[in-house]
C-alpha cells in the first residue's frame, strides 16, 4: 500500500464527498513538501502524513471546536447493552466480491454518519493501523481519550450497523 | 470490575493496547462474564469489518497525476503574484533531486521490513562512511574515475568491481576507495566529495537478505527496483541489488535525497 492510498482513505472517510477527499490528498502533499524540513527521516512519515492531512480538514471541513465534549449526548448509555449481539462471528468465510463492496459501502456510509470525533479514532486505529499513541499524536489529544472515543465510536457504529452486519451471507462457510 | 467500566478495556484489549496490570485485570473478569466475553467477539468482528472495509478504498488513478501537476505549479490556488511562503518552491527548483525524491518517497509504496538477522555489512558501511569521511579510516587516493575503478576491482582479483557512479551532477566527484572485509566478505568502497555532502558507495557480492532490520523499502515500478533505506546517527543509506552486486549509497544528505541519486543511476538487473 503507498503512502497515497493510505491518505486517500483517511480523506475519503473523513470528508462529506469525494471531491473533498480529492482536495485533502493533494492539500497534504502541497504541505508535505513545504514542510519537509520539519520530517526527521527515520521516524514516522505515514503518521507524519497523516497528522498534516488531518490538520488540514480540520481547519478546512470541520466547523466546531476539537474535541467537543459530547459525551453524554451520545451516551444512550445503557448497562452492557446488547449492543454487540449478533454480529457474525470473526471470518465470516469468503464472500462475493459484490457483496464485499456492497458491505463497504454500508460501512463507509454507517461511519459517516457517527460523529468525528468518534469517527477520527476509528479511522486512524482501524484502518490506519496506527497506535493509539500515534492516534494521540496525529489528533493532538491525550491517549486515553482516544480510547474512549474508541470504545465509544465503535459502540455508535455498531448501532448504525446493526441488523446488516449479521444478515446472513450466502455461500459463507465455515473455516 | 463490572461490565461497563469492562467496555474500555475491551477496545483496548482488541487493539492490544493493555497495560500489563490492565490485561490481568480484564482477563479476570472475561473469564466470568459471558456476556463480555461475547462483546470482546464482536467487537473484534467489527474492527476486522471495518479495516476490511478500508482495504476496499484506494485512491483513484488520476489522482497520482493530478497531484504530481499540482506540485509542478508553484502556488496552486494562490494569486500568482502572491508571495510564496517559506519560499520551498523556488529552494525546490533549485534542488531538482530533492523535489523527485521527495515525490518518490510520497508516492512509492513503501514496506517496513522487519528481520530478526543482523546485516553486518549495511550496519558497518554506515558506521565506516564516518570514519572515511573524517580521513580516520585509510583509503587509496584516486581522483581518476576509470584509474580507481581498476584499483578497486583488482583488490579483490577482478570478481567485480565498483558501482562507478559518476556523481558530477550532484557536485560530487571520487576522491579514492578501499577494500573492506566484513563478515568475511569483501567490500568495495568508493568514496566522493565536493560541494553536497560527502558520499561513499559500497558494493559487494550479496542478495536482498543483506538488508538490515528495520529498513523502509520503496519499491520502485518504473525501474522495477526495490531500495532500501536505512539511517543511524544521521547517516542515511540506500541499498538496492544490480544483478550478484549489492549497492549501498551512504551519506549526511537528507535520505529523500540520496535516494533520488540511487534512483537516478541505478541500473535495473
Ligand atoms: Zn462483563
Amino acid at each position: 500500500m503507498t503512502y497515497l492510498d493510505h491518505l486517500y482513505r483517511m480523506a475519503f472517510h473523513l470528508a462529506k464527498q469525494q471531491e473533498e477527499a480529492h482536495d485533502m490528498v493533494q492539500e497534504t502533499y502541497v504541505r508535505a513538501l513545504g514542510a519537509y524540513h520539519q520530517f526527521t527521516p527515520g521516524t514516522n512519515m505515514k503518521a507524519w502524513l497523516t497528522k498534516i492531512l488531518y490538520n488540514f480538514f480540520f481547519d478546512r471541513f470541520h466547523e466546531k471546536k476539537r474535541w467537543v465534549l459530547v459525551e453524554g449526548k451520545f451516551g444512550e448509555d445503557e448497562e452492557q447493552p446488547d449492543y454487540w449481539e449478533r454480529v457474525p462471528a470473526e471470518n465470516p468465510g469468503p464472500e462475493s466480491q459484490l457483496l464485499l463492496k456492497e458491505r463497504s459501502a454500508k460501512i463507509a456510509d454507517a461511519l459517516r454518519n457517527i460523529p468525528e470525533e468518534f469517527r477520527a479514532p476509528i479511522l486512524l486505529v482501524d484502518m490506519g493501523d496506527f497506535s493509539y499513541a500515534e492516534a494521540a499524536e496525529i489528533l493532538a489529544c491525550p491517549v486515553g481519550t482516544v480510547r474512549s472515543r474508541l470504545s465509544r465510536g465503535r459502540r455508535l457504529l455498531y448501532r448504525r450497523l446493526k441488523g446488516y452486519l449479521d444478515a446472513p451471507k450466502k455461500g459463507s462457510t465455515e473455516e | 470490575m463490572n461490565c461497563k467500566e469492562a467496555q474500555e478495556l475491551i477496545t483496548a484489549l482488541v487493539d492490544d493496547e493493555l497495560s500489563a496490570s490492565e490485561l490481568a485485570s480484564i482477563e479476570s473478569h472475561l473469564r466470568e462474564c459471558v456476556k463480555c466475553q461475547f462483546a470482546h467477539r464482536q467487537e473484534r468482528a467489527l474492527k476486522t469489518a471495518v479495516r476490511t472495509a478500508g482495504s476496499a478504498v484506494s485512491s483513484p488513478g488520476d489522482l497520482r497525476e493530478k497531484i504530481l501537476s499540482g506540485l509542478g505549479r508553484p502556488g496552486k490556488g494562490k494569486a500568482l503574484n502572491e508571495p510564496q511562503g517559506p519560499g520551498w518552491l523556488s529552494q525546490l527548483a533549485f534542488r531538482p533531486a530533492l523535489a523527485f525524491a521527495l515525490l518518490l518517497l510520497l508516492l512509492l509504496p513503501v514496506v517496513y521490513l522487519m528481520r530478526s538477522e543482523p546485516a553486518p555489512i549495511a550496519l558497518s558501511a554506515l558506521k565506516s562512511h564516518e570514519r572515511m569521511v573524517a580521513g580516520s579510516l585509510s583509503y587509496t587516493r584516486e581522483e581518476n574515475p576509470e584509474k580507481l575503478k581498476i584499483q578497486l576491482a583488482r583488490s579483490v582479483d577482478g570478481r567485480f568491481g565498483p558501482m562507478g557512479y559518476d556523481l558530477s551532477m550532484m557536485g560530487l566527484r571520487p576522491v579514492g576507495g578501499a577494500v573492506q572485509e566484513v563478515a568475511g566478505r569483501k567490500i568495495i568502497v568508493a568514496l566522493y566529495e565536493g560541494t553536497a555532502p560527502s558520499l561513499t558507495c559500497y558494493t559487494f557480492l550479496g542478495t536482498e537478505r543483506d538488508v538490515p532490520k528495520g529498513a523502509a523499502l520503496f519499491a520502485d515500478p518504473e525501474k522495477k527496483i526495490n531500495f532500501y533505506t536505512f539511517s543511524h546517527q544521521g547517516v542515511n543509506g540506500v541499498m538496492h541489488r544490480e544483478g550478484e552486486l549489492i549497492c549501498i549509497l551512504v551519506s549526511e544528505m537528507p535520505l529523500p535525497e540520496l535516494l533520488a541519486v540511487a534512483r537516478s543511476k541505478a541500473q535495473p538487473s
